[in-house]
């Protein structure tokens, strides 16, 4: 890969010239990062203009919701994305040692973020909530319930950076495939700044 | 100071504003607020944390502008969008 | 050719063109049933003309994609294929399996054979396109084994490339879903799950992989496009086929008694089908355009590019017409969904068979390509049967919609068999199209025995 020593010890400062930017990790997870987000997004638009039919409905039973256990969801999943970026900062500056406790911080968040979501759902479900008690709750659980699925995958690739990271498998001039797991945690993180406000908040 | 520990701190900041910005929508998604007046600010707040994280966490703002364009152009379209509907269910 | 065992392709080829016009033949008898309704009767009722029609298909396109992974593993693999052997053998097992089975579904009546064959022991008959006996259900699983086993072979024993793996991945995942057809459950709504498990998921998941692969493997070889480029390519369209495929499989749970929120699931996934199609679109226009050499054979480009057009409009723009809930709602069931099963198959999986066949076969004959005479016939067969493909669509979208409107959307309802009636015209008009496409055809077969100076004029 045609990127120089000095960029790659430092922490990618802004480049000066178009021909030094360059796109952390594979094209092809970015791809696969695109559709995911035109998949939420379509899923974020159906729920807005549903719930323009049915307002009354949707304010009276998202009060219903737990928005102290979201609002601690957001906070995990930021501090595990700020792990996650430390972590490549450090296999950046070559602080082999740094990067898997990085992702172990990341890793405990994200497990963080499984526990309270399963609490919530518990919660609903000894309530007799389910996809079919209404419009607005099949909503809730199919949006929290796609986006739980990639925070379990996301979990998994962190597992598996944190391994090869403890093999050794990153540094300044191996970073690819950390970019790319840690690209796909980013938008795991991206896509639930959106759905917090929307689902737990706006009414 | 070299690139590295600059870097850090621009990540701490980050993320340090993203706490606050997530603890803030939270008080305004609380009941004691007028929920409608509530609804640009949060879309608001919630496109202004996404674009932190595009371009701090991901990184975009060193990548061609084109990924930063796709991905902040994502944010901007469905928080308008979902503005939209609920202007429209207000009436 | 490259490696000898390639060779073992040229039966399977030259067998699926053959079952090809079989297949047309029986939809011409049947598309003159719609208006002729006692046109050979007793002899072949519509029921059995239609089973003969869409079974012949599904069976000559499985020969085509063996065929066309016979050719391809070796190529891409760099060694001869594991078991040339084995690969003739089994063109026999299944050419003999196929055309007993469409001679019994035309000898006897299908309870009949049903009783022979042994479907009280274990039920598997008589659902859409799973219709085989289970002596045929069995071999076809034997023989798809067979087959696996040879292609996998020949992988794991040479080079692994991106487009081999994702060929594998669909033929493998053919077969597995393809297990799905052996149970039956006597609730209708599981029944529909498990039918839907073998039909949705191969056509709109492991089928789009094996086309993929193919176009992938036709495209490197006529445009010399570096192989990194378009597998790049091949994974991001691969990735988008499964996402939207897999929870897309829901657009077909809105009416058979499944929860409500099938219709949001169903809806919002199968609504992006259309984009790894239009990606598929792009691609072909995108490596044509930047090719590096002009490939003598005009005849593959040109299939390899309509693969990409047609098998968007079919599978892509007429499946998102009626794959909303609420259109689906009035639409499920009618002519719509004919107009759109004819051109996603025709449009993907037919032209992409024909694409392989039209490249790999003048190389097992022992040319680099047809003679230009030949060439110039095969492409008029090629405007011949996608225009007249683009008609039969077009005829049976607007039966379609009229059906919708005077069956379903009208404050006055008619019945089902007056609005036949009403909408004749439309299948009139579809039935001489289908003439038009069956001329095409003859031109195509024909295509294969015209002589001339091979160099390019």
């Amino acid at each position: 890969m045609a990127v120089d020593a000095a960029q790659l010890t430092s922490l990618q400062p802004v480049p000066a010239t178009a021909a030094d930017r360059r796109l952390p990790g594979d094209l092809a997870v970015w791809v696969f990062i695109l559709a995911e987000l035109l998949v939420f997004g379509v899923f974020f638009l159906s729920y807005a203009f549903t719930r323009a039919h049915h307002v009354a409905e949707f304010n009276s039973e998202q009060l219903t919701l737990n928005r102290a256990a979201g609002a601690w969801n957001t906070v995990l999943l930021l501090t595990a994305s700020y792990c996650v970026y430390r972590a490549v900062a450090a296999a950046r500056a070559g602080a082999r040692s740094r990067i898997d406790l990085w992702l172990l911080a990341a890793l405990a968040c994200g497990a963080g973020f499984v526990v309270v979501k399963l609490g919530e759902y518990a919660a609903k479900l000894a309530a007799g909530i389910s996809l079919s008690t209404s419009t607005f709750y099949m909503f809730y659980l199919s949006l929290t319930f796609f986006h739980f699925m990639h925070v379990l995958l996301g979990i998994v690739v962190l597992g598996v950076l944190w391994l090869r990271a403890r093999a050794g498998a990153y540094g300044p001039a191996n970073l690819n495939g950390l970019e790319s797991g840690a690209s796909y945690w980013h938008m795991v993180d991206l896509v639930w700044i959106v759905l917090f406000p929307l689902v737990y908040l706006l009414r | 100071m070299n690139h590295a520990l600059a870097g850090r701190r621009r990540g701490t900041w980050t993320w340090l504003a993203l706490l606050g910005a997530t603890g803030f929508a939270w008080w305004l998604g609380g009941e004691s607020v007028r929920a409608r007046s509530a609804v640009p600010l949060l879309l608001a707040l919630a496109v202004a944390k996404g674009v932190l994280v595009v371009r701090e966490f991901m990184e975009l703002r060193a990548a061609p502008a084109r990924w930063q364009l796709l991905l902040v152009g994502w944010l901007v379209l469905v928080a308008a969008l979902i503005g939209v509907a609920y202007y429209s269910g207000v009436r | 050719m490259q490696f000898k065992s390639q060779a073992a392709a040229k039966p399977y080829f030259v067998a699926a063109i053959g079952l090809f016009v079989g297949q047309i033949l029986f939809g011409l008898i049947m598309g003159l049933q719609y208006v002729v309704g006692d046109f050979l009767f007793p002899a072949i009722p519509f029921n059995v003309a239609r089973m003969v029609h869409t079974n012949l298909l599904i069976v000559w396109l499985l020969f085509g994609f063996m065929g066309g992974a016979y050719y391809l593993v070796p190529e891409e693999s760099e060694t001869e294929l594991y078991s040339p052997k084995l690969a003739r053998a089994m063109f026999w097992v299944f050419l003999v399996a196929g055309a007993l089975t469409i001679l019994s579904y035309l000898a006897m009546p299908y309870a009949r054979l049903a009783e022979l064959s042994g479907n009280n022991i274990v039920q598997t008959m008589g659902r859409e396109f799973l219709e085989q006996p289970l002596p045929t259900k069995a071999g076809i699983v034997v023989v798809a084994l067979a087959f696996l086993f040879n292609i996998t072979m020949t992988v794991l024993r040479g080079r692994k490339t991106a487009i081999s793996s994702i060929l594998l991945l669909g033929l493998w995942g053919l077969a597995i879903f393809f297990l799905f057809s052996f149970y039956n459950p006597s609730n209708l709504v599981l029944d529909k799950y498990y039918w839907w498990w073998v039909v949705h998921l191969w056509v709109e998941g492991v089928w789009e992989l094996i086309l993929g692969a193919l176009l992938a493997f036709v495209l490197i070889k006529v445009t010399g496009v570096d192989r990194e480029v378009i597998e790049k390519w091949l994974y991001v369209i691969i990735t988008l086929t499964l996402i939207t495929g897999i929870v897309g499989t829901g657009h077909h749970y809105y009416w058979i008694g499944t929860p409500e929120y099938w219709q949001w699931w169903g809806s919002v996934f199968s609504a992006l089908e259309p984009i790894p199609f239009f990606a598929m679109t792009v691609f072909a226009f995108n490596m044509v355009n930047r090719r590096r050499r002009e490939h003598p054979n005009r005849a593959a480009t040109l299939w390899a590019l309509g693969t990409g057009v047609m098998s968007f409009l079919g599978a892509g723009i007429w499946g998102f017409l009626h794959t909303l809930a609420p259109v689906n709602y009035y639409t499920h069931g009618t002519q719509i969904t004919a107009a759109h099963g004819h051109m996603a198959f025709y449009g993907a999986y037919v032209m992409v068979v024909l694409t392989i066949i039209s490249y790999a076969m003048p190389i097992l004959r022992g040319r680099p390509c047809n003679s230009p005479r030949a060439q110039v016939v095969e492409m008029w067969s090629f405007w011949l049967m996608t225009i007249s493909m683009v008609f039969i669509t077009l005829f049976l979208t607007a039966a379609g919609i009229l059906q919708v409107w005077l069956q379903r959307v009208s404050d006055t309802p008619l019945p089902f068999m007056v609005v036949q009636e009403k909408i004749g015209l439309f299948y009139w008009m579809r039935e001489w199209t289908g003439v038009v496409f069956l001329v095409g055809l003859v031109v195509y077969v024909a295509s294969f025995f015209i002589k001339g100076d091979e160099r390019p004029a």
